[in-house]
């Protein structure tokens, strides 16, 4: 039996080297990481300290990397900064969304019936309104901050989670293994600990860092917008809305932040894209 | 196909409410009386007790949730604080322009998505498929407004082609000069989907038997393609672009906002930063009807083009 698992994880390591997106796609999580913890350590600057010799300076003048915004602050060090608002979001809304998700789609597929009829309604309703404008909505209600970002951008999550989860239970359901424990008397919360989770494990982690690349976006779109990240925490979206006043000026307010947000989101699409292929290619996610 | 329509509509009644129930609760999640959050701090205690009345809030919360949807069923939104109008009525005045820009950006988005999914299929595994696997996950990982800024200072600010901002002087040709800019930066927001959703489709019909007879009849590739594959292909391809409309007029918010264009997304940004929370209220929920028609109006063509759907609401007799 360990030999067994052993092999398969040794199967798994040798395709996910030989998988480009996916190597390139934890490379970029692997920096973000490393960007975020090491923060403090690793910026030129310290976090909001502002040179008022150099506003709007374009890359390189001061020992400013990437350049200065318009109360001279250096770029480089707020987008390093930035890293760790759009990982804990992403950290926290992917919890939340896969742990509601995982919680109604085991018991909407597991039980069935009027549960599996009453939760998947409020699934099919919330999957009415477009998901970015229902997190905007709940953000204009509930005020800005990161707390609310962070629940908004997790709770709009949830029913798409909840639906895959449920299908992916269903099929999983009718399993010979799972009708014999049945049949052996084993309870329902020890099938859906022992034998459901597990099997569903590789379909979560695929649509989490899928998930996880909307969250970094919908966060910034937020910040962006003004009802996400409030001034003066660095965060990218909110960085954006300060460069947009200066497109002109200093173009280099905007090019280096969305390009962070773009390298970011792409790098985790990039992992869960090349983890379905190597855990399961007929996945339609 | 009668019996199906008239199912799936039954299907939809519970949907209907449950939306109006969200759009409802939104309104909870306002910490502290809505009424005194929107009239702000120099409200007098009378207005915000009119309002609270107005907005049903003197009443118990089954008692408000049946009167918000007695009220938007007959096209009663509430008014606006800002505007002093209707909801309704000012979210029909901007909706033309947001169909229009979301129109725009889709039929762009299908035309550069459908034809490199198709490429990408018939050449699988090649440098030219990973190419385009590549750019559509890129394009589904580029923040819309960030592309909108990078396309604005690139095509009006450095090169002046094309205007940055507004409507122009209200000429037909001034006005589509106006949302060349917006829309392609909107329709980056579907490309990719649609162009993963053609090429997976393709590779799917690419397997099929009458494909590989198509071949062995001898008949011209072109030929192939068009008449035997990509009508086939067609109907998920109907489908996802049908249902990223509903998106695009989301995303609308975004692109109206960065090019300053007056439509519902404008009108319901405006809204958020000052506070009018029945625009707010009332352009999600208006969305998510037009949403709801969408899905609808793609299910009712999937079923006719697929027979198999609407046979098993047919008698057994017959």
């Amino acid at each position: 039996m360990t030999t067994n698992v052993r092999t398969i994880k040794w199967e798994f390591a040798a395709k996910f080297i030989r998988s480009k997106s996916a190597v390139t796609g934890l490379i970029v999580v692997v920096v973000l990481v490393f960007m975020a913890i090491m923060a403090p350590y690793i910026s030129p600057f310290p976090s909001d300290s502002m040179d008022f010799s150099s506003m709007m300076s374009p890359p390189g003048v001061n020992g400013h990397l990437m350049g200065t915004d318009q109360y001279g602050r250096d770029i480089l060090t707020r987008i390093l900064y930035g890293s760790r608002i759009s990982l804990m979001v992403g950290i926290v809304a992917v919890g939340i969304g896969a742990g509601f998700g995982i919680l109604l789609g085991v018991i909407a597929g597991y039980f069935g019936g009027i549960l599996d009829a009453l939760i998947m309604r409020v699934v099919d309703a919330m999957l009415s309104f477009p998901y970015i404008l229902l997190a905007i909505a709940m953000m204009a209600m509930l005020g800005p901050g990161l707390f609310n970002a962070m629940l908004a951008i997790g709770i709009v999550m949830t029913p798409n989670f909840a639906r895959i989860v449920r299908g992916n239970v269903l099929s999983v359901k009718e399993e010979e293994f799972i009708v014999a424990s049945k049949i052996l008397g084993a309870s329902n919360s020890r099938i859906i600990a022992s034998h459901i989770l597990p099997n569903i494990l590789h379909i979560i982690i695929v649509y989490g860092s899928l998930n996880f690349a909307g969250a970094i976006i919908s966060e910034a779109t937020l910040s962006f917008l003004g009802i996400g990240i409030q001034p003066p925490t660095p965060s990218w979206g909110s960085m954006l809305r300060d460069a947009q006043s200066y497109l002109q000026v200093d173009p280099y307010m905007s090019i280096f932040p969305g390009t962070a947000i773009l390298i970011s989101s792409l790098g985790f699409n990039l992992l869960g894209d090349g983890l379905r292929d190597i855990l399961d290619p007929r996945l339609n996610i | 196909m009668r019996k199906y329509i008239i199912h799936r509509l039954l299907q939809m009644i519970p949907t209907i409410f449950l939306v109006m129930f969200i759009a409802f609760a939104l309104m909870k999640l306002i910490p502290g009386d809505p009424a005194a959050v929107m009239l702000g701090p120099q409200a007098r205690a009378q207005d915000i007790m009119k309002l609270d009345k107005e907005l049903g809030l003197d009443q118990p919360v089954m008692m408000q949730f049946l009167i918000y949807v007695k009220r938007a069923f007959s096209g009663d939104f509430g008014r606006s604080i800002i505007y002093g109008e209707p909801v309704f009525t000012l979210l029909l005045q901007r909706f033309p322009l947001t169909a229009l820009l979301s129109v725009m950006a889709l039929s762009i988005a299908i035309i550069v998505a459908v034809p490199s999914g198709i490429l990408a299929a018939l050449k699988q595994n090649s440098f030219v498929d990973y190419l385009i696997t590549v750019f559509s996950l890129v394009g589904v990982s580029t923040p819309i407004f960030w592309f909108g800024l990078m396309l604005m200072m690139v095509f009006s600010l450095y090169l002046h082609i094309l205007p940055s901002v507004g409507m122009g002087n209200g000429t037909l040709l001034d006005t589509f000069r106006h949302l060349i800019l917006p829309s392609i930066s909107l329709a980056l927001l579907s490309m990719g989907t649609i162009a993963r959703v053609t090429r997976s489709s393709m590779l799917e019909v690419l397997r099929q038997d009458y494909v590989k007879t198509a071949y062995a009849k001898g008949l011209k590739k072109k030929t192939i393609i068009y008449r035997h594959m990509l009508k086939n292909a067609m109907v998920p391809i109907i489908t996802v672009s049908g249902l990223q409309l509903g998106n695009l007029l989301a995303g609308a918010v975004l692109t109206e906002t960065i090019f300053g264009l007056p439509g519902m997304g404008r009108l319901m940004y405006d809204a958020i930063l000052r506070r009018d929370f029945l625009v707010v209220q009332g352009g999600i929920l208006f969305v998510a009807f037009i949403y709801i028609a969408l899905n609808f109006s793609v299910d009712l063509l999937y079923a006719a083009f697929n027979p198999h759907i609407t046979s098993s609401y047919k008698g057994v007799a017959k």
